[in-house]
């Protein structure tokens, strides 16, 4: 089958969970570029957001912050980061303040750049792929 | 069986996500999405629909809101990444509990659940997770998913499972209005397949395990609609 040889051909980024990928969307790239795409375009503002609310010493508005980008890293492939996300909006429950997070909040901007980063390289290699 | 439903998710990619899972299985109408409650709410007072996938945490106020203050009850299912909600979603009497992101074959259980309760509401019991037959003197319990395909032997049937065979005096086209249409569908005046079975289709052919399954000219277009074909 076709899914044999694109499995073969594209070769995603090692910290990709190709498997969970292909459990949500099969051998279909063209729909995984476009939830590249989505999750791009929604975690860049989301991420700005997470920030405003740390700078702000904004607990609660924290929490919802870091809770709304969460599940966007399981959709592409990135669980670990999605976990490390659910760590700290639990660290945020149970924290009073803000300012005692400031190690666990530098992990996890550390974590969402390096995904960041992750998800636009995918993205522009699946666009040349499905164009090639 | 078709259902009319509303995506109530704030998060982009999982509502295009639930959507498209929508459109896969043929048998849901998208009547729209919401990023929020209030506008959900407006348009759920005004239209009423059979299923709602309602995410939790949204937003100005929570899924469960939306629930306190919608005037009737459609079927829910939650879709979150939180499983702490699932006391709150059993004492909601939600249908379904959907932990983001969800495969695909998970959203069918969901939808399946979704049209057992319907057809428990409007008291028909021809669909459900399992069908009885019966078989060698006795009634046999099959579950959808273990079903391959059914097939056509004049004044029987035979239902075939990965290691079974069933043979019960019945017919396709009397069949074809009982099993459950989120799993069957009739392909060929002599099968009914199991559509999550499929293995490949070649021409005015499907496989199931190895097995060679002949498509009609008058149901291909249906099957190739039920597929998701890109």
């Amino acid at each position: 089958m076709n899914h044999q040889d694109q499995h073969k051909t594209f070769i995603f980024n090692e910290k990709i969970d190709k498997e969970l990928l292909f459990s949500l969307y099969e051998d279909d790239f063209s729909y995984m570029e476009e939830i590249f795409s989505i999750t791009l375009t929604q975690l860049k503002p989301d991420i700005s957001t997470l920030r405003e609310t740390f700078e702000n010493n904004d607990l609660a508005g924290l929490q919802k912050a870091v809770h709304k980008i969460k599940p966007s890293f399981g959709y592409i492939g990135l669980p670990e980061t999605q976990e490390l996300c659910k760590q700290f909006e639990e660290i945020c429950a149970n924290s009073s303040s803000v300012s005692q997070l400031v190690t666990q909040y530098t992990l996890l901007c550390t974590r969402l750049e390096e995904s960041i980063h992750i998800i636009e390289s995918e993205f522009e290699k699946l666009k040349n792929y499905n164009l090639s | 069986m078709s259902m009319t439903c509303v995506i109530v998710e704030d998060l982009q990619v999982a509502a295009e996500y639930t959507r498209k899972c929508c459109e896969k299985s043929g048998l849901l109408d998208v009547k729209g999405h919401f990023t929020n409650v209030s506008d959900a709410l407006t348009y759920l007072n005004a239209n009423s629909v059979d299923i709602l996938f309602l995410d939790v945490e949204m937003p100005g106020a929570t899924g469960f809101d939306l629930l306190d203050q919608l005037g009737y009850s459609p079927k829910v299912i939650l879709t979150t990444s939180k499983a702490e909600y699932a006391y709150n979603a059993f004492e909601y009497h939600v249908i379904d509990f959907l932990k983001k992101p969800f495969t695909y074959q998970r959203f069918l259980e969901a939808l399946q659940k979704a049209a057992v309760k319907e057809d428990n509401d409007s008291a028909v019991t021809t669909t459900g997770n399992h069908i009885f037959i019966k078989s060698d003197g006795k009634l046999v319990r099959l579950n959808n998913e273990d079903i391959l395909y059914i097939e056509s032997m004049g004044d029987y049937v035979k239902f075939v499972t990965l290691d079974k065979k069933y043979i019960t005096h019945n017919t396709i086209k009397a069949l074809e209005e009982k099993v459950n249409k989120t799993y069957f569908m009739k392909v060929h005046r002599s099968y009914i397949i199991n559509l999550t079975k499929i293995d490949d289709i070649r021409e005015n052919d499907l496989f199931i395990k190895g097995i060679e399954i002949p498509i009609s000219k008058a149901h291909k277009q249906d099957v190739l609609k039920r597929l998701n074909i890109i």
